[in-house]
This record gives structure tokens, sequence and C-alpha cells, in this order.
């Protein structure tokens, strides 16, 4: 376990490094609220890195791993030296209030950290369950691992040899900080991973969001049945899910404050999306198109910065494509090809039906779907217009999406048994984008009576927040 | 002068009482989440509870073998091939000539069929899977030995005709 913490440890300070470098640091407590966003920033640059280095043909020994991880720490502090970013000249301070909303706020947040605790217990020595785990995800680990890089012939041999390498190449590097390809010890390393989203979450929305409010939603976030049931097993779909749902944050946070460093965690986290999973790309797509529709009747310009990233994040994925292209790989789209959307009319609606039973299905998700399409509708007779077409539409296209990898498939039976098909797993993006963006979409609507602030400032409690983010934006300089 | 009051008081009233009407809907979800997650809590934690329990249950074999009870995977079979093939060997895992004859016979399921070879790779590994003809080691489930036994020293058997042998001269 030592060298697993060890290397979260070096993710960590990659992460801390490059957050310095985006915005910088104006008092102590900023990196400290700051501290999950690092955590997956410096996870999500370094294991997009060694996914590009295992496509040049290297490997993934301990000497590449301290390149890789301290080279991003030090690539982030000569972007912030060069940027002239603020070092943190004050402790800072945190306001203990007694009011009864601070008080809901710490005892959600004591809760999250509670369940967090639970939930690494049941992480520790998790044995390898899932089929898919032990049939590819873990095989390719270990053959990186073992082998010192990609293999073409186990790659060959393995179902999904195309499949994006992010997953194996964390866990490659996992087995060589453990010392062993001990795969019972990866459950700590997705909990720390989950537990990283939950913190990043709450710091990025600190600002904007009561923290009661904050803290609730991750509350629920951690008791999603779904989570608890499938993130110990192994598999990139959470990973996914996170990278996504940050990566959607980081934009909508982006949008509505215009802080540029937000634009940094979004591209790296859209390109830990890309190179997770297949999924991601179609994820990908409907996250920049959602945000598209939303800034396209006011401001089309914040439209080449979303797409600028977009493009960036798209490239660092291109090393991959090559490689398994260029050996003939089976192809990472469906059998009968992308464009094949009518191959068998009679399964769009039971295609459509199914992602929106799943989706919508109590047991898997609780509420957090329907409760933020709920405040989306709201919100665009509102002042969250924006923040609400994005959600929309990118859930309106990934639901789509995701019917369509069932309509298009004639081999992927019509069937809720997460055995048969992926879309019980798949639809755990739009739940994780609903929880992060739920605070957002809600806040506005219990603080509009009271509220006559200018539009960017929208919370009852805006002053303060307004000031934090005004030293934020001095910070960034 | 009343009516005229009142025809620039409506439109006002109108977007308060949205607001508010708007602001009562966002409070009962707010409600419903705290509800739901008060709900689920009791599951949660007792969730996490049993998943410990079971991780600790059989110690490292047990965690390890986990996935083989699952698929219905003969235990002494994959601990006997961890154990007596060397890490840099080439194997074949040899399977019974069908699913019928393996389940008449053997009472081997289809889903342990199906899963043997992807199992096997991955406790295996770096141990390579290749073709019979350029393997050092031969793993057979319940296979017919037949055209094995002139070219291989047996290893291993136990009673569920499973058997791992060294190919002769590799």
């Amino acid at each position: 376990v030592t060298g697993l913490l060890l290397l979260n440890l070096l993710f960590l300070l990659a992460g801390t490094g490059l957050l310095w470098g985006l915005r910088g640091w104006t008092a102590w407590t900023e990196p400290i609220e700051l501290l999950g966003v690092a955590y997956l920033l410096g996870l999500a640059a370094v294991c997009v890195a060694a996914t590009v280095v295992l496509s040049l043909g290297g490997g993934l020994s301990t000497g590449v791993v301290l390149v890789l991880t301290l080279g991003t720490a030090a690539a982030g502090v000569a972007i912030g030296a060069a940027r002239r970013r603020p070092v943190p000249r004050t402790l800072g301070s945190w306001s203990i209030s007694m009011s009864p909303a601070a008080l809901a706020a710490a005892g959600l947040a004591l809760l999250t950290a509670v369940l967090l605790a639970a939930f690494a217990r049941a992480a520790y020595h998790a044995p390898v369950g899932a089929w898919d785990a032990w049939a590819f995800w873990l095989p390719k680990a270990k053959g990186i691992y073992y082998y010192g890089g990609l293999d073409e012939q186990l790659l060959r041999a393995l179902p999904g040899g195309s499949y994006p390498l992010l997953v194996p190449a964390l866990d490659a590097m996992d087995f060589r900080f453990i010392g062993s390809a001990d795969s019972t010890l990866l459950g700590l390393q997705y909990w720390l991973m989950f537990a990283g989203f939950v913190f990043a979450v709450a710091g990025l929305l600190r600002r904007l969001v009561s923290p009661a409010l904050v803290w609730l939603f991750l509350a629920v976030a951690a008791v999603l049945p779904e989570v608890d049931h499938r993130l110990l097993q192994l598999m990139a779909d959470w990973p996914l899910d996170i990278f996504f749902a940050v990566a959607a944050l980081a934009l909508v946070l982006w949008l509505r404050t215009g802080e540029s460093w937000l634009l940094g965690i979004y591209g790296v986290s859209l390109a830990a999306t890309l190179a997770t999973k297949r999924e991601g790309q179609l994820l990908a797509v409907c996250l920049v198109v959602g945000a598209l529709a939303a800034v396209a009747l006011r401001r089309c310009r914040a439209a080449i910065p979303i797409l600028a990233v977009a493009l960036a994040a798209y490239v660092v994925n291109v090393p991959w494509r090559i490689w398994w292209t260029s050996r003939d790989l089976a192809s990472d789209v469906p059998d009968k090809g992308i464009a094949h959307f009518t191959s068998d009319t009679s399964r769009i609606w039971p295609g459509l039906r199914l992602v929106l039973e799943l989706l919508f299905n109590y047991h898997l998700w609780l509420i957090p779907v329907p409760l933020a399409i709920a405040a989306a509708l709201l919100g665009l007779v509102s002042r969250t217009r924006e923040v609400s077409i994005l959600y929309l539409v990118t859930t309106a296209l990934a639901i789509v999406g995701f019917a369509w990898v069932i309509w298009s498939d004639p081999s992927l039976p019509i069937s809720t048994k997460p055995s048969l098909t992926p879309i019980p797993r798949a639809v755990g993006a739009i739940a994780l984008l609903s929880i992060v963006l739920a605070p957002l979409l809600v806040q506005p609507l219990l603080s509009e009576e009271a509220s006559t602030e200018p539009r960017e400032v929208r919370s009852r409690t805006s002053a303060k927040w307004s000031r934090r983010r005004a030293a934020a934006r001095r910070a960034e300089g | 002068m009343e009516e005229a009051r009142r025809a620039v008081s409506d439109p006002e009233t109108r977007a308060v009482s949205r607001r508010r009407g708007r602001r009562l809907v966002a409070s009962v979800l707010v409600a419903a989440t705290a509800v739901t997650l008060v709900l689920r809590l009791p599951d949660a934690f007792r969730g996490f509870d049993d998943q410990a329990v079971k991780n600790a249950v059989g110690g490292a074999q047990g965690r390890l073998l986990a996935t083989a009870d699952s698929i219905d995977v003969d235990n002494d079979f994959v601990l006997a091939a961890v154990n007596t093939l060397p890490p840099t060997a080439t194997y074949t895992l040899q399977l019974p000539p069908n699913a019928d004859v393996a389940a008449s016979s053997y009472g081997i399921g289809a889903l342990t069929i199906s899963a043997l070879p992807g199992y096997m790779r991955f406790m295996l590994l770096p141990r390579r899977d290749v073709a019979p003809e350029k393997a050092e080691y031969v793993l057979c489930y319940a296979c017919d030995t037949s055209p094995w036994d002139h070219k291989t020293s047996w290893l291993w058997k136990n009673d569920h005709a499973v058997v791992i042998g060294k190919v002769n001269g590799s």
C-alpha cells in the first residue's frame, strides 16, 4: 500500500505544480481548498502523458514515472514563473460561522468523510470480480508492467485491443510502485480517485454555491448505488465518468466566471476522458456541442477557446490512435461504422427507451438526474440559462448517443442486464454530470427572490464569493 | 389612477410570483435530495461493511481465487498452474471438444468454458498463451489428452480430469 500511496502523492505533487502554473496562489488556504483539484489534475495529466509514452514505444518504469510526475510539476512551476504567478504570502483565513447553513454544511461534509472512510474499508483488498476487468483491463496493465510497454501480441489476443490506455497505464504504474501485480490493491486507487473527485468538486464550487448544497450532493454521490457497486470493479467506467464530470464542471465554471485557469482543468480532464474509454469520444462531443449551444446566442467568441482546448485534448490522444490503426487492431467504433445510424430502425425506440429506463432508475442512481433536469428546465426561464442549456443539450445528446450505441449494433441485446449491455455503466457519466451541476442549477433558484446583484453574482452570500473571486483573478494576474 | 397602477404592478407581481414558484420547486428538489440521502444511508453503510468482511474472508488466496469461484473454475487447477509454470513459460490451454461434452461428461458449464481462456491468461501473465505447437506447457481442462500423451510429461493432475504437463523437448 505504501507504494500506491507514494505514487498518488506524486500525482498530487504534479497537479499542485500544474495548478500553480495555471492560476497561482495568494494564500496558503487556496492550495488546501483545491487539493482535490490538484490531485485529479496531476493524475489526469500524468496518466495521459503515460499513454503517449506507451504509444511512442516507451515503458513505465519507476524512473519514467518519476520523470513524468516530477516533470509535470516542474512544467507547472516553469509556466507559473514565466507568467509571474503569485506565491502565497499570507496564511489566509476560513470564516467559521455558527449559522444553521454553516452547521449543515459542516455536518454534510463530515457525513461524506465518514462515508468515504467506510468506502475505503470496502476498497482495501477488494478482489477482482468484473469480467471486463480480468478479461482485458487488468491483462493490459499486467502486460505493460511485465513486458515493459505495449505488447502487440498480447493486445491482439485480448478483447478490446484498441480501447484507450489510460486505465491500464495507471494500473501498471500502481503495480510498479506496489512492487508486484497485486490487483487486489487497485481498489484503493479507484477509491482515491473518487475521493479526489469529491474534494475537487467541493473545491471548484466553493466560491459559487452554498457549501451546504454542495456537500448535500457530494454525500449523495458517495451513496449512489452504482458508485458503491461498481467503483471497485476495476473497470474504466468510473474513471471516465469522473474525468468527464470534472471537465464539464470546469467548463461551466469558466463560462460563469471567465477565469482562464479553469480552461486548463477542462482541457486536461477532457484529454483524460478521451484517453480512458471509447465512449469518451461520444461524451466529449456531447459536452462541446452543449457548451457551443449555451454560448451561441450571446457570446459566440467563447466558442473559440472551447473548441481550441477540445482540439488540443484530442491531439494528445492521436499517438495511441496511430499505434493501433497502424497495426490493424480491431476498430473502436461499432462494427458497421460510425455513420450507420439506421441499420435497424426497429431498434431505435427500444434503444432509446432502454437508455431512459436505466438513467431514471432510482435503484441505480437515486434522483440526481431528474432533479437536475427539473432545475435546468426552471433555469431556462431564469438567470442560469447558459448552464441549463449546456446541461440539457449535453444530456440529451448523450442519451441519443448511448441509444445509438445500442441500436446500431444488433449484437447488443436490448436488455437492462449489466452482463449483456454496457449501457447501465455508460449512463453513469450523465448521472455524475447531474450531481456536479445540480448545485449550480439549484442555487440561483433558491436565492432568486432575494438577489438583486448583477448577472454574474448570483448567490445569496455573493459578496463573500465575489471577494474570493476577485482575489483569484488578482492571483491569476 | 388605480387601474393604471395595477397595470404597472401586474407584470411585476407575476414575475415575483413566478420567482417564488421556482424557489418553491427548488426547495422541494433540495428536500427530496436530503430525504433520498437519509433513506439510502443504512444500505450504503451495510454494503461497505459487507464488502469489507468479504475482502477479509479467505485471506490472500481467497481473494486471488474469488473470480475462479465466480466462474466455477477448479481452484486447485489455477493454483497448480500458477505454481508450476515458470514466469517465462509459454503454454496452451486445451478444453473439452465442445460445450455438450463438457457439460454431460464433466459437469463443466458453458460459462466456465467461455471464461477460462481469458481468466487463465489474466492469472498466468507474464507467461504467454501461444499456439499448441509452440507451447512448452499444456494445461488440459477436461480435454482429450491423447494427442499430447506421447510427447508430454504430466506434472500435475486431479480427480476432475484436469491435468498440467510439460511438452517434452520444448
